[in-house]
């Protein structure tokens, strides 16, 4: 994105400025300024196809720790001064913040390459090429697809009255695929989502999609009940999501969490909790997802303020559950702070550590087991336990003997990672995956008496 | 703001555009989240922006921006025209469009009070008594209560000559308990339903007047038997039902999900074509009317954003599949000739979707039972208040919810609270299930906030209702592990 930081740079700080002068001890600024397209098919058509131009600036102030944060997209003068005028104004209305967390100063943050010209000037002829030639793969191979090719080209920049200024542009190119077979209900999907174009290639992506429909056609019911699964490295993403997002500090201290010690009042950091061959890490610059160098703090405890005033904290890598072992929990920069840590930015990606086996050898060595592509909808019951249900999705297979042998309808499953990573037989090799809320790099899982709880005929 | 949008008109006309329309449109949102006797949030936001849409050769295409000039629209209109024709391009098929009049007119919510014209103070103030009155019970742990105000403007031309100037304003609050023991930790919620009101709504609700009870029901879950896994009569209220209306009747009946169009994301619907007319959905007894005209519903406005008049239109009627939610561009690939005007954009930026318009089924008629008498009709059952867990499959047959407050019923009598209660149903043999319905004087709207669909997710509103209602012979889900 073509930017002058300077001018932004002297943006930002006048509306630092101008909160200071409305009475703000502290503030901080942080301008999103955003190009994305979005071009969305189904049945092998375009249904949609869009592209929004915004910039939105966001600013936290408090005056004696009473808070507020305001936003608008109108980066005229007079728009920002009626911004910090408005914050102020609020923010003297709010009752001060016992959670107080001041802006965090100038961070020496790791720089990561999170741009990519490729994908910053990608034409609209480029992107219509890429969907032609996906649609003119479906039509010769009979299947419909169905999905979104989504376009992103951003800048995140942040400043604070304690000194801050930090940038970081980014860009992303996702394809979602779902293929489906027009009859006999064969669906397959894949995904993938680079910062670099030439990465992305929208044939690889739709063919493994239409392989998995293609071999999905005529799914049978199976049997419900308690069984093995093997789960694809999409699907170990989607299970795990919810146990990672459980992993406050916080609520597990007090109560609150899977990850607290009812017995000592405490948490059950330093617990074995999970098998030998679970280990949970965010690693922010990994080769083949790197993420921006700074973030903000994140979790139970403090104020959204804090929050905000803590956007600057460099990315670290950190250990959340290593060999099994729990190693850390994220937590609020206010809580780190309370409790003498020092503050962190909450990871944007998730990495569970695999090993060589590659999926065919999985299932060569699995007498019988459901292998699971995709699961879809899933929904925390009781999150004492982290119990879930949903379903699985766009190709269930039986494996019998080694080998897969027939497509089966979907199953609703009931059942919590917390178990299920106690029942571990075969990790694969880790390998990119997108799940809805999260992005990270995870293993094949064959997991051990997994309940199936009944089936769904959806296709 | 006129010109504007007309500048952006003609300069897609004048490139092509078979039709064309444009959307100016400012959001303001308010939010204010408290814990105990502390603001952890209170944000106030308000983004505008004007959106040029261009339809070419049956395709869409749409470009949108910040800047509010008329230059700026005019190449917006350009850049739409420019994708519309490059969709063309792509597609083998051409989109049509049921045909539509021209409309000037202006919709105003039924609100008294705007409120983002209420003190601040006020707000917090009554956030802060809220959680003051669920920490009175000592076993209470946390209290959070929670405001959210929305107010939409948009401003709509299009080249058929329409003009539409609309607002709506949304206001809810809610509030939760959350206590710990007994080696668990629970919350119980007030799930106050938010409506297109003022802060007449917020006033309305007897909200401290019902902390204290929150806060209790928090601390009986603690101590709470888990139900075993069986077969039972469930009674649920309307504060439960608008969970399982807005799964298994809303979203199913979807036209684009029946199309196929959301197969890769929100999923498809099994209330497929053939089935209207004929398909058994539901009990003799069961009526379910979409309605996007009525007072406070919070999908209520006057024209969707294709520009078609919205309306009201039975859905299920006797128990039979009758008709779907619709958009311009969805409708004629059923075969329909005309909209249901469900299309709906969340932000200035965002492309108008098909989305739920207020969905409810329909009272039991005169002479139906009360929910008392439903009660002590019932040998076996629970009664189940207030949304918990969900879950359904992308065809929106199996699914399974749970309830955030359950008491079992025994011999016509509501005795303890229950635990962790979820229930599994599938399309249509729930529905057909239904037994008895409570009658109008029972019948209660409830609200939902935050519904996600479409790439790039869009966040709906849109109101449920029904009275209170009895269903045979459930399948209970036990949950621990």
């Amino acid at each position: 994105m073509n930017f002058d930081f300077l001018h932004v740079e002297t943006m930002l700080q006048y509306v630092l400025d101008q909160a200071r002068k409305a009475g703000a001890d502290h503030a901080a600024a942080i301008l999103n300024k955003s190009f994305e397209s979005t071009l969305r098919f189904a049945l092998n058509e375009t249904t949609q196809h869009l592209e929004t131009c915004n910039s939105t600036i966001s600013l936290a102030v408090s005056i004696d720790q009473r808070e507020a944060l305001v936003q608008c997209n109108d980066l005229s003068p007079t728009s920002l001064d009626d911004l910090a005028a408005r914050a102020v104004q609020f923010a003297r209305l709010s009752p001060p913040n016992p959670e107080f967390f001041p802006p965090v100063s100038t961070p020496d943050y790791p720089q990561t390459q999170t741009w990519f010209r490729s994908t910053a000037e990608l034409s609209l002829d480029a992107r219509g090429d890429a969907i032609r030639s996906i649609f003119d793969l479906a039509q010769a191979r009979d299947v419909n697809l169905f999905g979104n090719l989504a376009i992103e080209d951003s800048t995140l920049l942040v400043a604070n009255t304690s000194g801050l200024f930090a940038h970081q542009p980014y860009t992303s190119a996702t394809l979602r695929v779902t293929a489906r077979t027009s009859e006999s209900g064969g669906s397959g999907q894949n995904a993938s989502s680079e910062g670099d174009w030439r990465l992305l290639d929208p044939i690889k992506v739709a063919e493994r999609a239409i392989d998995t429909a293609l071999m999905s056609c005529n799914p049978q019911p199976g049997t419900p009940g308690r069984q093995t699964v093997i789960l694809s490295p999409a699907a170990t993403l989607e299970y795990l999501t919810m146990l990672v997002f459980s992993m406050d500090q916080r609520s597990a201290e007090l109560g609150q969490s899977f990850f607290s010690n009812h017995d000592t009042k405490g948490t059950r950091i330093g617990e074995k909790l999970f098998g030998d061959s679970v280990t949970l890490r965010s690693v922010y610059d990994h080769p083949n997802l790197p993420t921006l160098g700074f973030g903000s703090g994140f979790g139970s405890g403090g104020s959204s303020v804090g929050k905000m005033f803590s956007m600057g904290l460099p990315m670290t890598n950190l250990m959340f559950i290593e060999n099994g072992v729990v190693k850390k929990l994220y937590e609020s920069p206010y809580w780190a702070v309370r409790n003498n840590r020092e503050p962190q930015a909450l990871p944007l990606n998730i990495v569970m550590d695999g090993t060589d086996s590659c999926v065919e050898d999985i299932i060569l060595s699995t007498p019988r087991a459901v292998y699971i592509s995709s699961f879809w909808y899933l929904g925390l019951i009781d999150p004492n336990s982290v119990a879930l249900t949903g379903l699985t999705r766009d190709g269930t297979f039986l494996i019998e003997d080694g080998r897969i042998t027939r497509p089966l309808l979907n199953f609703r499953f009931n059942d919590s990672p917390v178990q299920s990573l106690n029942h571990i037989t075969a990790i694969g090799q880790a390998e990119k995956a997108m799940a809805e809320f999260m992005i990270g790099i995870t293993p094949t899982l064959r997991i051990e008496d997994f309940n199936l709880s009944s089936i769904s005929g959806a296709i | 703001m006129k010109k504007i949008l007309d500048a952006a008109l003609e300069t897609a006309a004048l490139d092509g555009a078979v039709y064309a329309d444009a959307r100016f449109g400012c959001f303001d949102t308010q939010v204010i989240a408290t814990r105990d006797q502390m603001i952890q949030h209170l944000s106030d936001s308000t983004e505008s922006g004007l959106c040029v849409r261009a339809y070419i050769d049956g395709a869409w295409g749409q470009a949108s921006g910040e800047l509010m000039n008329e230059d700026a629209a005019a190449l917006l209109g350009k850049r739409a025209v420019e994708i519309a024709r490059l969709s063309a391009r792509i597609n083998r098929r051409h989109l049509e469009l049921t045909p539509l009049a021209a409309y000037v007119a202006e919709w105003r919510p039924p609100v008294r009070v705007d409120p983002f014209s209420v003190p601040l103070k006020q707000k917090t103030d009554l956030l802060l008594e809220i959680n003051g009155r669920i920490r009175e019970n000592a076993s209470v742990q946390e209290a959070h209560a929670r405001m959210h105000f929305k107010r939409s403007h948009k401003l709509f031309a299009s080249t058929l000559g329409s003009f539409l100037d609309q607002m709506q304003i949304w206001s809810s609050v809610d509030f939760s308990a959350v206590a710990v023991g007994n080696g668990r930790f629970v919350s119980r919620d007030y799930q106050g339903s938010p409506r297109q009101i003022g802060w007449e709504g917020i006033e309305g609700q007897p909200v401290l007047e019902e902390a204290p009870r929150v806060a209790r029901e928090a601390v009986e879950k603690l101590t709470a038997p888990e139900p075993t896994e069986e077969r039972i009569d469930l009674i649920l209220l309307p504060s439960h039902t608008r969970l399982i209306i807005h799964e298994t009747i809303g979203h199913a009946l979807e036209l684009d999900r029946i199309l196929g169009w959301e197969a890769d994301y929100a999923g498809t619907s099994f209330a497929t074509r053939e089935k209207l007319g004929t398909y058994r959905y539901g009990s003799e007894i069961f009526n379910v009317t979409a309605d996007r005209t009525r007072d406070h519903g919070m999908a209520s406005c006057g024209y969707d954003d294709d520009g078609v008049p919205c309306g009201r239109w039975p859905m299920i009627s006797g128990g039979i599949l009758m008709d779907y939610a619709a958009t311009r561009d969805t409708a004629p690939l059923a075969g329909f000739d005309r909209s249901r005007a469900c299309a709906y954009a969340d932000n200035w930026s965002s492309f108008p979707i098909l989305r739920m318009p207020n969905v409810c089924i329909d009272p039991g008629p005169a002479g139906s039972p009360s929910l008392e008498q439903l009660i002590a009709d019932t040998s076996n059952g629970i009664l189940v208040d207030g949304m918990d867990s969900y879950s359904i499959d992308h065809q929106r047959i199996n699914f399974q919810f749970g309830g955030d407050y359950c008491r079992r019923i025994r011999n016509g009598r509501v005795e303890e609270p229950l635990y962790n209660v979820t229930y599994e149903g599938s399309n249509p043999s729930f529905w057909s299930s239904v037994d008895a319905i409570c009658g109008e004087s029972e019948w209660r709207p409830a609200g939902i906030y935050g519904c996600a669909k479409g790439q790039p997710v869009q966040i709906t509103a849109l109101t449920h209702g029904s009275s209170p209602l009895r269903l045979r012979n459930i399948t209970l889900r036990r949950q621990a592990p």
